[in-house]
């Protein structure tokens, strides 16, 4: 029992970050971007690529990768949503799925479909009483608290936060009071970007390295974020941890292999019985 | 304003506009429900670009500026509806009126704020509420507030008085009378037209996005057509 | 050749119906269908299944029709209340979910094995050889059905109410009209047409597994509706016959393109379809045909 709650602990962090970055953009551009996952993917194949083909260790080609993946998203916005900004939520949606496949593509036209893996150290799992716990884990852990903690800090005291907060609010409002929405935009892509890319590295030192990696995560991210009330950044990381343990749970009851089904049925009930998200005001979701 | 026509979708409210506030004026706009009067509010402050015409700002061009570029050239606004951040606390909704528009030889945040809560004494005990849940009056304080704190030269106000009670709203008007004393030019939008035009300078009024009478404030309240059509006859 | 023809025809055919559908349900209901290759896929499966099981295919394509229309209905049920993006994503997890029923429960689907022998409606009908040709001959008659079926349906009434809804659900709402039902109906009669698409599918290749069924199905019915112009059933079919034609027949390039394997080719493939389809939204947002109504409206406002 100890040992699922640490599982769906560590699936719901997994799954925090691209959360937060998917709700984090649908908060202020109000499109919710079906790339996400794609995102994922791509980041984690940039990290790839510093840590296995140029030999860096996975923090530096991590902090790289982020960096480098957060100003793709940018250009990815300036080419492909920008030019759409003013057509509405559903075209930006269908745009966002040519950009899926798209980035997908890319990734398997130059590193194919099978599986990699990081090279990193292997470590024996750590034991706490009778609960296990492996050092992917761990890292898990750490990354995603501190990542957390940085945006949490960002989102409430300071000014960038404010600026990002005001605009998800009030765009009209915000742009009075002096502020420029297509800065915010990038900040927003950003920081998106840098999440997306540190939860597939999370994801790929988990599992794999994969094409489908992202894809395989899209649509419990979408259901975290349903579940904080989509536009409610902070919000999603509790959907998420809701979430990544109630799919442990459910592994009681069904096979593994059906834990897209309990995302999609948690999905469901939730959009009948309370579609602003379990953690979101009414006011929010409008 | 000269010749400002504007809409939306590219189907016109307001066809051909024209008016002026002189520095240290107060104006106010009224009309009936539907008039235009928002739409020439947000075509004023630039969150909407009219169709054509201009908008000029003391001397300057400004009808391709964006909403926040004019705010950084002292027009600060409190639109009709949505006029705060909800989901922000009190003193935040302060900050961000502040920080985004204030130049660095302003005055210190921490004495804008006395100085703007010295206004508003009500929402002092407040900072720290999320503005949201604050009731209606309060939250159109709370609205002027963060549109002061930068210390405008041009305040341009929709509807201060919707929504709330007779007595908040002379409140509310001894206010802004105050700040009109401070200097502070004032382009009005309001649906109590006793209470708005006594505080005016000028008066215009605004019928079918169209300007049907535009003349000292005095003037226009002692229109009979006026009068008979916004006073009730009195 | 007429065989590398004949076979891209087919699948032009069957992707043209799959577009159509999503015509009526994205293009002039205003619903996004993400999980379509789910309903593509169940009707694939209730088909082969039902005709390797001895009923008539005929028979099984009409069951498989009506299962995927009442599944459609079902999950449009669930999320109309709310705004298109829901039901773009509850949709895309109803197909996902749909694909890990079909691949684990192999006492009823055979998982991974996938469905072998099915047998294609009508096969006695064509001289020995000519099967491949006949199949074309009666997938095309289904596109040129549905096809006359959706025209009237958008110059009906009904069409009419249905274009309201996705422009401006507040007043069809006010008039009185209930918005869910058209949504619902709207969406079954997709999922119906999915399921003929489906199923012709399954007839076509005689054998059907869970890997035959991706995202990508769903990509090229938005890709047909984009360039065919949303709401026009004539710009769909023709850029399904045209574009997805292209694309299709790309496969056979392989061997004329040196150094490139089959992933890499349909990784390009697939890659100009995603660039595509965000270029087109950008630049041609009314894609190259013309939704009926304008017809219509011509029409009407000659008569004053
Ligand atoms: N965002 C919008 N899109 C389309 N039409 C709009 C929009 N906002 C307002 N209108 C239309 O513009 C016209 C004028 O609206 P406006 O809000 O300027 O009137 P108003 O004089 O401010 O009315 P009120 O006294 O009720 O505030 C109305 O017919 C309204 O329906
Ligand atoms: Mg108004």
């Amino acid at each position: 029992m100890g040992q699922l709650l640490v599982n769906g602990i560590v699936a719901g962090l997994l799954l925090a970050l691209p959360a937060l970055a998917l709700s984090l953009t649908f908060s202020v551009l109000r499109f919710a971007n079906y790339a996400v996952g794609s995102y994922l993917s791509c980041g984690a194949y940039l990290v790839y690529i510093g840590n296995v083909v140029l030999g860096m260790p996975l923090w530096l080609a991590a902090s790289a990768g982020a960096a480098l993946f957060a100003v793709i998203a940018v250009g990815i916005d300036w080419l492909a949503y920008r030019p759409l900004r003013d057509r509405g939520g559903v075209t930006l949606l269908v745009a966002s799925m040519g950009v899926a496949i798209a980035l997908e593509n890319v990734i398997r036209f130059f590193a194919g479909n099978l599986p990699r893996a990081y090279n990193v150290p292997v470590a024996r799992p750590m034991r706490f009483g009778d609960i296990r716990l492996n050092h992917e884990q761990l890292t898990i852990l750490v990354a995603v608290f501190a990542a957390l903690a940085v945006v949490w800090i960002i989102f409430r005291f300071t000014r960038l936060g404010r600026m990002m907060r005001a605009v998800a609010d009030n765009p009209d409002l915000a742009a009075v009071r002096g502020i420029s929405r297509s800065r915010v935009v990038a900040y927003v892509w950003l920081i998106a970007g840098m999440l997306t890319t540190l939860s597939g590295v999370l994801v790929g030192l988990d599992a794999n390295v994969e094409p489908q990696m992202g894809w395989t995560y899209l649509l419990p991210v979408f259901t975290a974020a349903i579940l904080g009330g989509i536009a409610n950044p902070m919000a999603a990381v509790a959907g998420a941890l809701t979430l990544g343990l109630a799919e442990e749970l459910a592994t009681l009851v069904m096979p593994v292999h059906y834990r897209m089904i309990v995302t999609f049925l948690v999905m469901v009930a939730l959009l009948l019985v309370r579609p602003w998200g379990l953690f979101g005001t009414r006011w929010v979701t409008k | 304003m000269r010749d400002v026509v504007a809409g939306y979708g590219g189907h016109p409210i307001l066809h051909g506009v024209s008016f002026s506030v002189r520095a240290g004026e107060t104006l106010v706009v009224v009309g009936p429900n539907g008039s235009g009067k928002s739409t020439l509010m947000k075509t004023a402050v630039g969150l909407l670009r009219p169709i054509s015409g201009q908008v000029l700002f003391g001397e300057a061009n400004v009808t391709t500026l964006g909403a926040p570029a004019r705010a950084a050239r002292g027009l600060a606004n409190v639109p009709q509806e949505a006029n705060i951040f909800r989901n922000m606390t009190v003193l935040e909704n302060l900050q961000v009126g502040y920080e985004f528009v204030a130049s660095h030889s302003a005055p210190s945040f921490g004495k804008r704020l006395d100085a703007v809560l010295d206004l508003f004494p009500e929402i002092r005990a407040k900072l720290r509420s999320t503005a949201g849940y604050l009731s209606g009056g309060q939250r159109q304080m709370v609205a002027m507030a963060a549109a002061l704190m930068p210390e405008p030269s041009v305040l341009a106000l929709d509807e201060p008085s919707a929504g709330l009670s007779p007595r908040n709203a002379e409140i509310l008007f001894e206010v802004i009378g105050r700040v009109a004393a401070s200097g502070v030019t004032l382009l009005i939008v309001e649906q109590n037209t006793r209470l708005g035009l006594g505080a005016a300078d000028h008066g215009v009024v605004l019928v079918g996005g169209r300007i049907r009478l535009a003349a000292p404030a005095a003037e226009v309240l002692a229109d009979p057509d006026i009068r008979r059509l916004y006073l009730g006859g009195a | 050749m007429t065989v590398y023809l004949i076979a891209t025809l087919t699948l032009v055919a069957i992707a043209a119906l799959a577009g159509l559908a999503l015509n009526l349900q994205w293009g002039m209901g205003g619903l996004v269908n993400f999980g379509l290759f789910g309903f593509y896929m169940l009707g694939a499966y209730i088909a082969g299944l039902l005709t390797v099981q001895g009923l008539p295919p005929l028979v099984a394509l009409g069951v498989a029709m009506l299962g995927v229309a009442a599944l459609s209905a079902l999950s449009a049920l669930i999320s109309v209340r709310l705004s298109e993006d829901y039901l773009a994503i509850v949709t895309l997890g109803f197909a996902e979910c749909l694909r890990l029923v079909i691949s684990y429960e192999g006492w009823l689907t055979r998982g991974m094995l996938g469905v072998s022998g099915i047998e294609r409606p009508l096969q006695a009908w064509w001289p020995r050889g000519w099967g491949d040709t006949g199949f074309l001959l009666l997938a095309l008659l289904a596109v040129l059905i549905v096809y006359t079926v959706l025209q009237a349906l958008a110059r009906s009434p009904f069409g009419r109410l249905v274009r309201a809804t996705r422009d401006d659900p507040g007043v069809v709402e006010a008039l009185g009209k209930s918005v869910l039902g058209v949504r619902v109906r709207v969406f079954a009669i997709g999922g119906a047409i999915l399921g003929l698409a489906g199923s012709l599918h399954a007839f076509y290749y005689s054998y059907i597994d869970p890997t035959q069924f991706g995202p990508i199905i769903t990509a090229y019915a938005f890709m047909a509706v984009v360039v065919g112009g949303r709401g026009s059933n004539r710009g769909v079919v023709a850029s399904a016959f045209t574009l997805i034609f292209l694309l299709e027949g790309s496969r056979f390039l392989i061997d004329l393109v040196p150094g490139l394997g089959a992933s890499e080719l349909a990784a390009i493939r697939l890659f100009l379809v995603g660039v595509g389809l965000v270029a087109l939204l950008i630049f041609k947002p009314d894609g190259f045909g013309r939704e009926p109504r304008s017809a219509l409206a011509d029409k009407t406002s000659s008569r004053f």
